[in-house]
């Protein structure tokens, strides 16, 4: 059988990691006659038991609670987030109006009175529509309203209630 | 595993101290993977504490497709890269600029009156460990201070398994050869 080499530095760091146990036995067949790798095999054993001593990281006393702090005031924001989210058009749509009325562009009745006369006509024409379409079907008018209705207080619900305590 | 999984389900239920046991749990490892990456001392904590805030945040929708321990180290070094406006692979491209300036410095050494304040050891290793690639530099951080396996090292960096033992085994033997260049081989092995 032909004589080993010396061992790498690579093979070395392989043993002392517990490494490629195949060849630990050829590994330490060598060792036990080669005195210029036992030297070797001894200053990695050295370098591995001062790596783990070099361990320079200090964490402040005050980190945890600190995440902690953030953590709670991110929640409370985003708790109230929803909410401000849903206002935030009607909030700008009425600034944006008053602001317009304040500068003569336009005459905050006459939108009020115009928005009133498009939802009368939209909710009439969509009415006569639905009236004559749903008995066609034959589903209970009642049944879709309260489907509507449920379907929106879920959203609504989970918009304001339910996502925040779970994001 | 099961364990993480508690700790996750007690976190999501809002329960008191969850959230604090996780940061115990993994505050090293994190403070050893940004510390290596941000250079800025002031900066380097506030990049701690943005780590954790994401793993808060995250948490719900932490699949559980590797160990909890990688998932925080992947934040962790995703949040330090981009603190230092770097990608992955910028990373890599400094790690052969500064490989080529550690070599041409090679062999200078420290002044003589620095080596001699150095009495512990101990300090010589960490300021030769920061000296080593940022690649390696974490590496070895994550092998011999927290532990970690290749696989859970591959899963933080992104990098191959095969590409994570071979750094730690150079940055291994460099340092070997920078302490035995600096000091006669019995000097720094006692």
């Amino acid at each position: 059988m032909a004589k080993l080499k010396h061992l790498s530095d690579y093979q070395i760091q392989e043993l002392l990691s517990g490494e490629n146990r195949l060849r630990k036995t050829f590994y330490d067949d060598h060792l036990s006659s080669c005195s210029s790798c036992q030297e070797k095999l001894t200053e990695y054993k050295k370098l591995f038991s001062k790596i783990e001593y070099a361990d320079d990281i200090k964490i402040s006393p005050d980190f945890t609670k600190n995440v902690l702090l953030r953590a709670q005031a991110l929640k409370s924001t985003e708790a109230n987030y929803p909410i401000l989210v849903s206002l935030l058009p009607f909030v700008l749509g009425v600034s944006t109006l008053a602001v317009l009325e304040l500068l003569g562009v336009i005459s905050l009745s006459t939108v009020v009175q115009s928005s009133g006369l498009f939802i009368n006509n939209f909710i009439s024409t969509v009415s006569a529509n639905l009236f004559s379409w749903l008995p066609s079907l034959n589903v209970s008018f009642e049944l879709v309203v309260i489907g509507v209705l449920t379907t929106s207080l879920y959203h609504l619900l989970d918009l304001l209630l339910i996502k925040p305590r779970f994001r | 595993m099961a364990e993480e999984k508690n700790l996750i389900y007690r976190i999501l239920g809002e329960e008191k101290n969850a959230f604090a046991e996780l940061i115990e749990q993994y505050k090293k490892l994190v403070f050893h993977i940004v510390f290596r990456i941000v250079k800025d001392e002031e900066e380097r904590e506030d990049v701690c504490q943005d780590v954790f805030i994401k793993v808060y945040q995250g948490l719900k929708g932490f699949k559980g497709d590797c160990k909890l321990s990688s998932w925080v180290g992947k934040i962790a070094y995703n949040t330090s890269l981009n603190h230092i406006g770097k990608r992955h692979d910028d990373l890599w491209e400094d790690m052969g600029n500064r490989e080529v300036f550690l070599e041409s410095i090679n062999g200078n050494g420290h002044h003589p009156d620095y080596i001699a304040t150095q009495s512990n050891y101990g300090k010589i290793l960490r300021s030769e460990i920061s000296r080593l690639p940022e690649q390696q530099k974490i590496i070895v951080s994550l092998y011999h201070f927290d532990d970690l396996s290749y696989k859970e090292i591959s899963d933080i960096t992104g990098l191959p398994d095969g590409t994570v033992k071979s750094y730690l085994f150079r940055a291994r033997q460099t340092l070997k050869e920078r302490l035995e260049k600096k000091y006669k081989s019995e000097e720094w092995l006692n």
